[in-house]
């Protein structure tokens, strides 16, 4: 009998922005085998910080400048290469944008 | 109409320091938002605590006409100062006659237009935003959080998210006369902060969503005791603003008829803006701008980021 699927409940930080690193852990089960991280759409990449626990795994998320905002899936994979069996979950990674106030001069700045 | 003002230190002084240009600016910009809005409203009251009344009263010697110190709770209660939006909230709630909250990085070259101070509740402008967007109201991963690990909501939020409700007011100004509403939200809002439920959910969300408990929990509210009118209270719900809408309030044309200025996010750090207010400080109240050198160089460590001293006297 093999082993249960790895599964995710969260992220303890679950969004960043375009161009960051986000450091953050997965939470869940059945993480130990895990050796690969994708994200649907473009511009997210995964590395593994350190040999996954059980129930934890710490990552780097860098995010692209040119990612664009909204949620992601994730899917966990137990082969370095992608191969082999892997769960897509339900938990999301945000990529959200700089604030929308961030780069303007303000309102009514000329009358001071 | 009562002018009234909020400064909880904590977060100023743990986080959003880093928002201005320098501490200099900051304090320039405290003088510049009381001086200007005193002429138009002479009853001007501060809600701080004991570390802010030394510095704005004792130290700026600004005119506030009223200081009441209760923010000091939130100091002896060892509320998260991450959530800085809880000083503007109690300051809301606390209020007991019609009034105009100013944001510290507010300038009223104006008084504010009749149609908008005599309304039941009024904010600078009305906000729609994009959940695809998130830039500002990051509303989806907030309401994930809640529901993965058992948060809790007010009924107002419940509803208004379940209608998908994507409005908000940007609290630059914020004030009115429909005082039961403003307590009843203003204190809810400090419940969805502070309700023992959502405190596991905050540090997984890495920043705090204050604009989303302020301003779009504000929208929601509005909406939810419109369409569900039970108490009299909650009667006369139209909010007014001072401009239409964002767009209408970045447009230089718009803002210099409102006699409104609003150092809105980045601004508070562009060098450009920074000397500008430095100049009409000390050109129109000198005796505020030495009080604020003083006190800076009384304090040396508040002196940074920023100018270098040496440059503050040229």
């Amino acid at each position: 009998m093999g082993s249960s699927p790895p599964r995710i409940v969260g992220f303890a930080t679950n969004h960043g922005t375009p161009g960051s690193v986000v450091l953050t852990s997965i939470v869940g089960t059945s993480l130990e085998a895990v050796r690969k991280i994708y994200f649907s759409g473009s511009g997210v990449r995964a590395k593994l910080l350190r040999p996954p626990r059980r129930d934890m795994i710490d990552v780097a998320i860098s995010i692209a400048a040119d990612a664009p905002p909204g949620s992601r899936t994730v899917r966990l994979s137990p082969a370095r290469n992608g191969a082999g069996t892997a769960r897509s979950s339900r938990a999301l990674f945000y990529i959200v944008g700089r604030s929308s106030y961030g780069g303007i001069s303000g309102i009514g700045s000329h009358l001071i | 109409m009562r002018a009234v003002w909020s400064f909880w230190s904590a977060p100023y002084r743990g986080y959003y320091h880093r928002l201005w240009f320098s501490e200099r600016h900051h304090l320039l910009s405290w003088i510049l938002s009381v001086r200007s809005a005193a002429r138009h409203y002479s009853d001007t009251w501060l809600f701080t605590d004991n570390a802010g009344a030394r510095v704005l009263v004792d130290a700026l010697g600004l005119p506030f006409r009223h200081v009441d110190l209760r923010l000091e709770e939130l100091h002896e209660r060892s509320h998260d100062s991450q959530w800085w939006v809880l000083g503007k909230l109690m300051t809301y709630a606390a209020q007991t006659t019609p009034f105009l909250h100013l944001d510290s990085d507010v300038f009223l070259w104006k008084p504010l237009p009749a149609d908008v101070t005599d309304a039941p509740i009024f904010a600078q402008n009305p906000e729609v935003f994009y959940f695809e967007d998130q830039s500002l109201y990051r509303l989806e991963p907030f309401l994930t959080g809640i529901e993965r690990l058992g948060g809790w909501l007010p009924p107002e939020w419940l509803w208004y998210a379940a209608r998908r409700g994507n409005r908000a007011l940007c609290c630059g100004i914020l004030g009115g006369h429909n005082l039961s509403f403003i307590q009843h939200y203003a204190k809810r809002a400090i419940e969805v902060i502070c309700h023992r439920r959502n405190q596991p959910v905050w540090p997984t969300l890495g920043v705090r969503d204050n604009i989303l408990v302020e301003q779009y929990f504000l929208a929601a509210c509005l909406e939810y005791h419109r369409e569900n009118r039970r108490r009299p209270v909650h009667k006369r719900l139209e909010a007014a603003y001072l401009f239409p809408s964002s767009a209408d309030a970045f447009d230089p044309e718009r803002a210099t008829r409102a006699g409104y200025t609003h150092l809105i996010g980045d601004a508070k750090n562009d060098r450009q803006i920074a000397d500008n207010l430095e100049r009409r400080v000390r050109r129109q109240y000198p005796d505020d701008y030495r009080r604020c050198l003083a006190y800076l160089e009384r304090s040396p460590g508040r002196a940074t980021p920023g100018v270098a001293m040496d440059e503050v006297h040229t």
